[in-house]
Parts: C-alpha cells; sequence; structure tokens
C-alpha cells in the first residue's frame, strides 16, 4: 500500500475500531438502564434520517452565523494587526486590553450582548467574532513584527518606502502566521456559532442553528438525534477547518518549507 | 579625485559608554576601484564597518564620507551582500533579482531585461523561474549578487557572503566575483574569516583588532586572478604571512 493511500486507510481503520469499542461499551460495560445514554451507531444513523430536514435547516443557519463572524474577525484582526505591528507603544496601549477581552468568558458576554444586539443572528455573529479573532490577530501582529532582520536591511538599502517594506516584505513574510492564526479561528468559528445559537436562541430569521437545535432535543430527551447534532457539529468544524487547510496550502505551496516533499 | 570612501576617527558604542567600543577611532582611505577585505578575530568590528559604510547605523563619532558626500543614510550607490543570500522565499529568482530596481520604480521591462543579463553573467539564467528552495547554496549567493548589481552601486559591501559554503563552490565563486569586477570596476568591501580568500580577493587587506586597524597590507598579486594564482608560491607566502599576523594579534 502507497503512502498516500495508508494515510487515507488508517484514519477509516481507527473509526471502524472505534465503533466497534463503542459497540462493546454498550453491550458489555454499560448496564442495561443506562445503554440509552450511549446509542447504537445504527439508531443514530436512523436519527440522522429522521431529522435531516431539520438538521440540514439548522446546519445552514450555523454555518451562516460561523461564516459571517469569521469573515468579520479576518477582515479585523487583518486591519488591527497592520496597526499593531506600526508600533511598540501601540501594541504596549492595546494588547492588554484585547488579552482581556479573550480572557472575559463568552458565556458572561453572550446575555450583554443579546441585551443590546437581540437574540439571532446579530447576536451570533458577533459572540463567533468574540471567540475567533483573538488568535488571529495575535499570529497576524506576531507575523509582521517577525520579518527577518537581514531582509528589512536590505529594504532599507534598498531604500523602500515604508508601504514598500509592508507590501513587499512584511505581508508575505506574515502569512505563514496568519494562516496559522486562521486555523485555529476556523476551528472555533463554528464553536461560536452553536455557543452563540444557545445563549442567542433563533438565529437567522427564526431557524433555529445547531445549537439550538441540541437545547431542545436535550429537553426532549431525544438523545440519538442529540449525537446526530453533534456529529453534524464536527462535519461543519471540519469543512471550515478543511477549507483553511486547502486556503493556506493553495497560497503556501509554491514556496513554504511546510508544504515541501518530506524524506521520511 | 578625492578617495572614494573616508572615514575620519570613527567610533562605534553598543550600549553604555562604560563598555569597550566596537569600533575606536577608526580611520582609513579606499580609493575608486580598490577591493578591501577586512579580517580579524570575531568581535573585532568587521562587521560593524560595513554596516556604518552601508549607513544601516550611525557611528557614535567621527566622520564618515563617501563620494566626499557624509554617509548617513543607505544609497542606491551602495549595495550589501549579506551573509546569507536574503532571497524572498515567495519570489521566484527573476522576481528577487529585480527587486530593488522594482523598490526604484523601474519599469517592468527595462526591469526584465537588465536582470536577465544579470542573472546569465552569473550562469543563473535558466534558474530564473525558480524558487529560492529549489536552488543550491551557491546558487542563491549568486542571485544575491545578481541583485546587488542590478542598481551598478559604486561601492559593494560583502560580508562574510560565501562563509556557509563548501571549499570548492567557494572558490568558483570567488572566481566569479572578480570576472564580474573586471566588466564593472565596482569598489567592494568583503568582510571574511579566510585569509586565503581574502588575499584571492583582495587589492588590500586591514587586519582588525579591538576595534582598530593594526594592519594596513597591500595584495600586489597580478590580476586576472584564477585557480593557478592559488597554486602560486607567491600567493602561500602572503597567505602564511598574513596567517602569521592574525595570530599575534590574537594571541592574549
Amino acid at each position: 500500500m502507497n503512502r498516500r493511500a495508508l494515510t487515507l486507510a488508517l484514519p477509516v481503520f481507527t473509526g471502524l475500531a472505534l465503533i466497534a469499542l463503542w459497540s462493546i461499551a454498550r453491550a458489555w460495560i454499560i448496564s442495561a438502564d443506562q445503554r440509552f445514554l450511549l446509542p447504537a451507531p445504527g439508531t443514530i444513523a436512523r436519527a440522522f434520517v429522521e431529522h435531516a430536514p431539520e438538521l440540514g435547516a439548522a446546519t445552514l443557519a450555523t454555518a451562516l452565523g460561523a461564516f459571517l463572524g469569521f469573515a468579520l474577525a479576518v477582515v479585523f484582526s487583518v486591519v488591527l494587526g497592520l496597526t499593531l505591528s506600526l508600533s511598540l507603544s501601540i501594541r504596549a496601549s492595546l494588547y492588554p486590553w484585547l488579552m482581556a477581552l479573550q480572557l472575559t468568558p463568552i458565556i458572561v458576554l453572550a446575555p450583554i450582548l443579546i441585551l443590546w444586539v437581540g437574540a439571532g443572528l446579530k447576536s451570533v455573529v458577533i459572540i463567533t467574532f468574540l471567540i475567533s479573532f483573538f488568535p488571529l490577530v495575535v499570529n497576524t501582529t506576531q507575523g509582521l513584527v517577525s520579518a527577518d532582520r537581514n531582509l528589512i536591511d536590505l529594504f532599507r538599502m534598498g531604500r523602500a518606502t515604508r508601504l514598500q517594506e509592508i507590501i513587499h516584505l512584511r505581508i508575505p513574510a506574515a502569512l505563514p502566521y496568519f494562516f496559522t492564526g486562521l486555523r485555529i479561528a476556523a476551528t472555533l468559528a463554528p464553536i461560536g456559532a452553536i455557543t452563540g445559537d444557545v445563549y442567542a436562541g433563533t438565529s437567522a430569521g427564526g431557524q433555529g442553528g445547531l445549537g439550538f437545535l441540541s437545547v431542545i432535543y436535550s429537553a426532549r430527551l431525544q438523545i440519538p438525534a442529540l449525537y446526530a447534532t453533534a456529529i453534524v457539529s464536527c462535519l461543519l468544524g471540519f469543512v471550515f477547518a478543511g477549507s483553511v487547510v486547502w486556503l493556506s496550502w493553495l497560497s503556501l505551496r509554491r514556496w513554504h518549507d511546510a508544504y515541501q516533499p518530506k524524506d521520511t | 579625485m578625492p578617495p572614494l570612501v573616508e572615514l575620519h576617527s570613527v567610533t562605534k558604542r553598543f550600549g553604555h559608554d562604560s563598555r569597550p567600543p566596537v569600533l575606536d577611532g577608526l580611520s582609513f582611505h579606499a580609493e575608486r576601484g580598490e577591493f578591501i577585505s577586512l579580517i580579524g578575530a570575531s568581535g573585532c568590528g568587521k562587521s560593524t564597518v560595513l554596516r556604518l559604510l552601508a549607513g544601516l547605523a550611525p557611528p557614535t563619532s567621527g566622520r564618515i564620507l563617501i563620494d566626499n558626500q557624509p554617509a548617513t543614510t543607505t544609497s542606491a550607490e551602495r549595495a550589501f551582500i549579506f551573509q546569507d543570500a536574503t532571497l524572498l522565499p515567495w519570489l521566484t529568482v527573476q522576481k528577487n533579482a529585480e527587486l530593488l530596481l522594482k523598490l526604484r520604480g523601474t519599469p517592468a521591462t527595462r526591469r526584465r531585461e537588465l536582470v536577465a543579463q544579470l542573472l546569465a553573467l552569473a550562469r543563473i539564467g535558466h534558474l530564473a523561474d525558480r524558487y529560492p528552495r529549489q536552488l543550491s547554496g551557491g546558487e542563491k549567493m549568486r542571485v544575491s549578487l545578481a541583485r546587488a548589481l542590478t542598481l551598478e552601486p559604486a561601492l559593494l559591501l560583502l560580508d562574510e557572503p560565501f562563509a556557509a559554503l563548501d571549499e570548492l563552490t567557494r572558490e568558483h565563486l570567488n572566481e566569479e566575483l572578480l570576472a564580474l569586477r573586471e566588466r564593472r570596476r565596482w569598489t567592494a568591501f568583503f568582510v571574511t574569516h579566510s585569509v586565503a580568500e581574502a588575499v584571492f580577493l583582495s587589492t588590500r587587506i586591514l587586519i582588525l583588532s579591538a576595534g582598530r586597524i593594526i594592519h594596513d597590507l597591500p595584495i600586489d598579486l597580478p590580476f586576472p586572478r584564477n585557480t593557478g594564482t592559488r597554486e602560486q608560491p607567491a600567493f602561500h607566502q602572503r597567505v602564511a604571512g598574513i596567517s602569521r599576523l592574525l595570530r599575534t594579534a590574537s594571541a592574549p
């Protein structure tokens, strides 16, 4: 089996092994009266089919909130990163406050936000933004200020303007850092949107997102549907993270060491 | 005609006044067309001289004149070649070599034309579409050299450019550097730890110790120099003599 086929096959084998373990746990470890907490894989599959229309609509609603919050975080982080990279004084003035915002738990902020902008898509987008912007700002700023000292001297020798230095040196040099932040933010964005759904109730014009759906299924003790929601949420996370990995590959594959073939 | 480079009692300190200066009242002149190597133990101030000449750092005291003008900032008349090739990894060889011209606002057609000539001269014309990661150490240095020459500098400052290369590549590049210099007679300051390299390339060698010039030695081996030069007794005598001076200077 070649390397690529093995890379694809291994997670499938691991997945099958986990399902087998799951079934063994259900059959041998968990007592009969507790088995409803761990439904059989087949039962979860049936719940998928049964709840497909509402799961689909909820996924779209959450994806919209996650995408808008994520996009807002990207735009904001690039602008703020560029601003922060301009001087140490600006960084010293703003970093502690950004850190304070990041360290304030979102579950405390969510009710305040809902009071400000109301329940629904707006709140979900803001909560997603708040959860995902920080790693992006930190990584983008770090990338912008970390350009190689000799390359900066080279630009000085070429009598480059500050704008030329930013466009031709600092921004391309920051791309690997930016994509690292983007990957973290992409995994956080769906989590932010789902958290937002839980707190902000219905989103996207009356249709609840995945977070809202999980609250409903939990209240109704629809356990297989709850598992199905968790799996769909996970898949949504994969779509976000996968898209960023692909975008990162597309942008860096020609020149960055991380994308070059390895010897071993 | 005045000398191209004049240093008058140049002192450079980093940090507190209580620490000894990196350069301590350095004075010398360099005529147009000279190839001057700076050698000496690590920390003796060789690279600092180059940074001051480049205008990348100001002297603490003293005066530096280049072409009779104070060297207070960088200038297109001076080019710097660093120890690593300082290529932008996201640009192809062609685009890397065009960089300084682009920053200067040279039109794209003119840039391509000039760079094509220089890459051919540096024997890397066939690598124009490659990225730096696809090049060997020697090829990277050739790109760096071609890029430095795009602005046709009067003064070329080279800070141990071949230090990381194997001996054979280093010798090839030494010969190619001299061949390029035959075409465009820039003045060069070359920092190296290799006495043989300094003797092969230079018209003059300055030995530095603790921020001062302790020996100023003309190298009168005839040009053009090539592999044969390294086999001549005169070459070996100079290498041995300068190595002796260097050992004496470094002795505690």
